[in-house]
């Protein structure tokens, strides 16, 4: 039920999220993630366009948890190096989820215990998204400080072998 | 706020103009001739300031594939390597702005739309701007010459092609109008351009969108004398200037509005027409390994020459072998 | 239900945590946040260079100690070069803040910042010209952009002009050519009269100046480290290969960035060019004076720029060479395209470049006497000159990025492409927008390339990246080519960042690979040392 009530109004909610979580950015810099530009002139707009659309479709598992967490992982890469928190970072689930219920809320069609259980099954999609989220986005905040920490070690390895060579 | 400080600013160079007229002389002979003198004087002083300035480094923008082996395509608009090559990519650079045509391709976005990109509206915009303006300044030579010259006529006529009206509508009117209306609409709804809009960006727009609105509603609507305002203009031309009585107010704000943009031309951003000619990045040929660029101040600078370098070094050469200049 | 009302989508913020800024640019003050900034440069490395206000400070602590009369400093520093380069003054004046630029810069794309857009980096030091150096300005002020040096002024200088690589991406866009490579040079050095500049420009400088190169590696290093090479290409290929230093009388003197005898994948490619000179007997030799053909120089000052690379023509003087062949590297080649002539020629005692296996005269470089090595590399292939078995790299599957320099200083842009073309079987393009002139930086250029500016780093190439994943799914490539030893750096971290999986080599590390020579061996691994054949089949696999 929750699913074809959703995939029904899928352009719609898609676009709202879109919007939204855009609308988090300073206005030009918004401006520029919803106006022009190819994917390759504006790599995030296109991710957050296409990953949004996996995830919703992923959501109600047709793509599996891999195709998901995929699909989450190219979109928090880009929030963890934007000087978020993890809140921040996640932030587009929670902006998700508000969508979500507003949709389930606004259908009259629905009596309240059917509307009941729809909420129920919106938080438990959420929250599995919030709980993979987490994981990716501590993922990508280490490999940042992997990086960094290859870097220093690769830039003392060259000082110690020339330390070698002196003594050699 | 810029905005409308540049609005008010404008309103208020229109109601300057508009009881001006009543001082025919002032505002039809002493600030023409002051704003004239202050436009010439400024941009020639701002040109020779510029041109005294030396370009120590040839560092030109390749855009294209250098001259290299003889076998390899060169492009020689885009990385000129010669005067012709360099002549050429500037006259694309002046009169169709090449650099802001460029990344206008149509795109597919994401796959199944096809749109324009936004710099494609800026190009169409900034070249129907700058032409129209061009072109109107060329049509009004009609008043600075008797007899008319005729490619003065020959391009009237082309620019009344469509016989809309009596007298007959321009083309560069509407295009004028449209493109100022464009560029400063862009200014205000992008937030990206409207982040990056001073008061003096609104103002400079204002000031032509006012020249040429009053322009508009002196010819269409609001009739003045044409003969007396030759006269006037030939007068001033001939250095013998009268005022004839009986034009109206609205070409004394017409003329105050020009009066002001030529006075204020060679203190602002509009000089970026004559600038762009002296920018080095474009009119410099791409021949650097080619031909020697001189820098007229190449300073001395302390280095670390081989001498020092094998003082510093001379056990450990020993050591390893390697040649020395110098034994000890 | 009414709990989750409370929550407002607009107040969780998805993207970056910004509030839109109720203030303009000038009233939105600077944010040192760790990740995005370089350090400050040690007073040590001042000093040895002989740099005014040596001092130590940190650049997110709030005093940055700088002298009492530092606006003078400032002011006469501009009015200096006002009046020395005719590209400050005019583009000074000319903007016209059409916004063709904004989203052109890698950093703005990545971040979202505003003042990453070209025109704004370019505004801050605008608003002191226009309020201290134009009559408009004195009498309209902030109407026509105007603005007072504070030293808040100074730290946002500070950190903006230290997050542009001097790519030049925007001025390909520019219609008036202004360049903002142009605009962060001056104000680098205008931070650098007070002292302000950061360690991982200087520090290689002063390395530089001493030893002939960056990494500060004295002779013996440097000779050990060629002579590993040398071993290195025997194991690999069972080719014996000489590389003479500091030999008097050769033909050619051969100058490469010193990461490529010292960093990893730039190695590789220094395997490529000794196999390469070895095949076709080249009379060349090293300088371990002149080992350095990068110049950090360039990310320093004018100045420096000549003091570092003052050493090549000195040393090929010295040496008695014919010619010179420069390496893969691209700061490098806008010095020496663009700057080195001008600064310490001219080269009367050097002959125009002449290929001595194919006779072909390089003109185009008659005044430098210094060519690319792919200017060489594909004159050879091209006369048919290089016996060449590119199935050896049938296990890469190759793209080409085009690095900022060559591309855009220099307009190198087919020679590397006919050479991966002639060695390698597998290669793709990726889109044209972000190819060739259109390139985007790695981000890590002019000198920003340090660990504690990851963050910014890994924003900055996110548009290259994603170049990269895109052709990296839709032809499966593994590696990306490069001819910039800041590249062979920096785009490692940032595609195991963000496109796992895909590797970075040197152009000449294919040419090394695909080469025939006479009595090399069975040539079972590639010049890093993996099995050719191996590898094949686990792809076929």
């Amino acid at each position: 039920m929750l699913k074809e009530l959703l995939e029904h109004r899928q352009t719609e909610i898609l676009k709202k999220w879109f919007d939204r979580v855009v609308n988090g950015y300073k206005p030009e810099a918004a401006r520029f993630l919803t106006g022009g530009g190819d994917r390759f002139a504006n790599p995030v707009r296109h991710t957050l366009l296409t990953e949004f659309e996996n995830i919703f479709s992923f959501l109600w598992g047709e793509g599996g948890d891999e195709r998901l967490s995929t699909a989450l992982e190219n979109i928090i890469k880009i929030t963890a190096v934007q000087d978020k928190t993890p809140s921040k970072a996640l932030g587009f689930i929670f902006v998700l989820r508000d969508l979500l219920f507003e949709e389930v809320a606004a259908d009259p069609a629905l009596d309240a215990g059917i509307k009941q259980d729809m909420l129920v099954s919106c938080v438990h999609q959420t929250d599995s998204l919030v709980s993979l989220g987490f994981d990716i986005y501590s993922r990508c905040r280490e490999k940042i400080y992997e990086i960094r920490i290859k870097e220093i070690k690769s830039q003392r390895a060259g000082v110690m072998a020339r330390g070698v060579v002196v003594d050699g | 706020m810029n905005f409308i400080t540049s609005f008010l600013l404008t309103v208020g160079l229109f109601i300057v103009g508009y009881f001006g007229s009543r001082l025919p002389f002032v505002f039809g002979l002493v600030i023409p001739y002051t704003a004239l003198t202050l436009f010439v004087l400024g941009l020639v002083c701002r040109m020779i300031a510029w041109a005294r300035v030396p370009v120590p480094f040839r560092i030109p923008t390749t855009c294209g594939q250098q001259r290299s082996l003889s076998w390899i395509k060169s492009n020689n608009l885009e990385s000129p390597f010669n005067l012709l090559g360099v002549v050429g990519r500037m006259f694309l650079e002046v009169f169709f702005f090449r650099s802001l045509f460029r990344n206008t391709k149509a795109e597919l976005y994401d796959g199944t739309r096809l749109v324009y990109g936004s710099n494609k509206f800026l190009w169409v915009g900034a070249m129907a701007f700058h032409w129209s303006f061009l072109l109107i300044v060329l049509r009004h030579f009609r008043f600075f010459t008797e007899p008319v010259l005729p490619c003065v006529l020959w391009l009237q006529d082309l620019d009344g092609l469509f016989e809309i009206a009596v007298p007959a509508f321009y083309l560069t009117n509407f295009f004028i109008v449209a493109a100022l209306g464009y560029l400063l609409a862009r200014r205000l709804f992008n937030p990206q351009v409207r982040y990056i809009s001073l008061g003096s960006d609104y103002f400079a727009l204002f000031l032509i969108l006012a020249i040429a609105l009053t322009g508009i509603w002196m010819r269409y609507i609001d009739k003045v004398d044409v003969v007396k305002i030759k006269e006037l203009v030939m007068s001033l031309v001939a250095f013998a200037p009268v005022v004839p009585d009986g034009i109206g107010w609205l070409f004394f704000v017409h003329l105050f509005f020009v009066c002001v943009l030529l006075a204020y031309f060679p203190f602002s951003k509009l000089l970026h027409m004559p600038g762009v000619f002296f920018s080095p990045t474009r009119n410099l040929a791409n021949n650097n390994r080619a031909k020697r660029h001189i820098n007229p101040w190449n300073p001395e600078v302390k280095c670390h020459t081989y001498e020092e370098w094998e003082d510093e070094f001379r056990d450990t050469l020993k050591r390893i072998g390697l040649p020395l200049d110098k034994a000890e | 239900m009414s709990e989750e009302k409370k929550i407002k989508p607009n107040e969780i913020l998805a993207g970056i945590d910004y509030n839109p800024p109720a203030t303009g640019w000038m009233d939105t003050p600077v944010d040192f946040k760790k990740g995005t900034f370089c350090n400050s440069v040690p007073a040590k490395f001042m000093e040895y260079l002989g740099q005014p206000q040596p001092h130590e400070w940190k650049s997110y602590q709030d005093d940055w100690g700088l002298p009492d009369n530092w606006r003078e400093i400032i002011f006469e520093g501009m009015r200096e070069r006002l009046k020395k380069f005719r590209t400050f003054r005019v583009f000074m004046d000319i903007c016209v803040r059409c916004g063709a630029c904004a989203d052109k810069c890698h950093f703005f794309i990545g971040s979202g910042d505003p003042k990453n857009m070209p025109v704004l980096r370019a505004e801050l030091l605008r608003a002191v010209y226009k309020r201290d150096f134009t009559l408009a300005g004195k009498i309209m002020g902030r109407f026509v952009g105007a603005r007072k040096l504070t030293v808040q002024g100074i730290k946002e200088w500070f950190y903006y002009f230290f997050q542009c690589t001097e790519c030049r991406r925007c001025s390909v866009f520019c219609p008036y050519g202004i360049d903002t490579a142009e605009i962060t040079m001056m104000g680098r050095e205008l931070l650098n009269l007070l002292g302000l500049n950061i360690g991982w420009v200087t520090e290689p400088a002063a390395n530089c100046f001493r030893t002939g190169n960056h990494l500060g590696i004295e002779p013996h290093a440097f000779k050990d480290s060629i002579e590993f090479a040398c071993d290195d290409v025997f194991d690999n290929t069972g080719v014996k290969v000489e590389a003479p230093i500091n030999r008097k009388g050769a033909e050619v003197l051969f100058v490469s960035p010193s990461a490529d005898y010292f960093g990893t994948p730039h190695y590789y490619t220094l395997m490529g060019y000794l196999l390469l000179f070895h095949a076709v007997g080249l009379d060349y030799t090293w300088s371990a004076y002149a080992s350095e053909g990068g110049n950090f120089g360039l990310f320093h000052s004018h100045d420096m720029m000549k003091r570092l690379n003052n050493k090549i023509y000195h040393e090929a003087k010295r040496l008695k060479v014919k010619y010179i062949i420069g390496g893969e590297c691209g700061h490098m080649w806008r010095v020496l395209h663009q700057y080195m002539d001008t600064m310490n020629g001219p080269t009367d005692f050097l002959e125009v470049p002449v290929s001595h296996v194919t006779g072909t005269r390089f003109d185009h470089a008659a005044s430098t006497k210094m060519i690319h090595i792919s200017e060489f590399t594909a004159d050879l292939i091209k006369h048919n000159k290089l016996k060449l078995d590119p199935s050896r790299n049938n296990h890469w599957n190759i793209t080409f990025h085009d690095s900022c320099n060559p591309a855009r200083a220099m307009g190198l842009l087919e020679e590397p492409r006919y050479i991966i073309k002639n060695v390698c079987n597998n290669f793709h393009e990726m889109p044209e927008n972000t190819i060739r002139e259109q390139t985007f930086c790695c981000g890590s250029g002019s000198g920003l390339g340090t660990e504690e500016n990851m963050e910014m780093r890994l924003r900055g190439g996110l548009p290259r990246a994603n170049a990269v994943k895109y052709v990296k799914e839709k032809h499966g490539v593994n590696c990306l080519a490069c001819m910039c030893a800041i590249d062979k750096a920096t785009l490692p971290p940032l595609l195991e960042y963000w496109v796992p999986g895909v590797e970075v080599a040197g152009v000449h590390e294919f040419v090394g690979n695909a080469l025939n020579i006479e009595g090399q061996n069975e040539r079972t691994v590639d010049l890093r040392g993996e099995p050719i054949k191996e590898q094949e089949e686990k792809k076929d696999a």
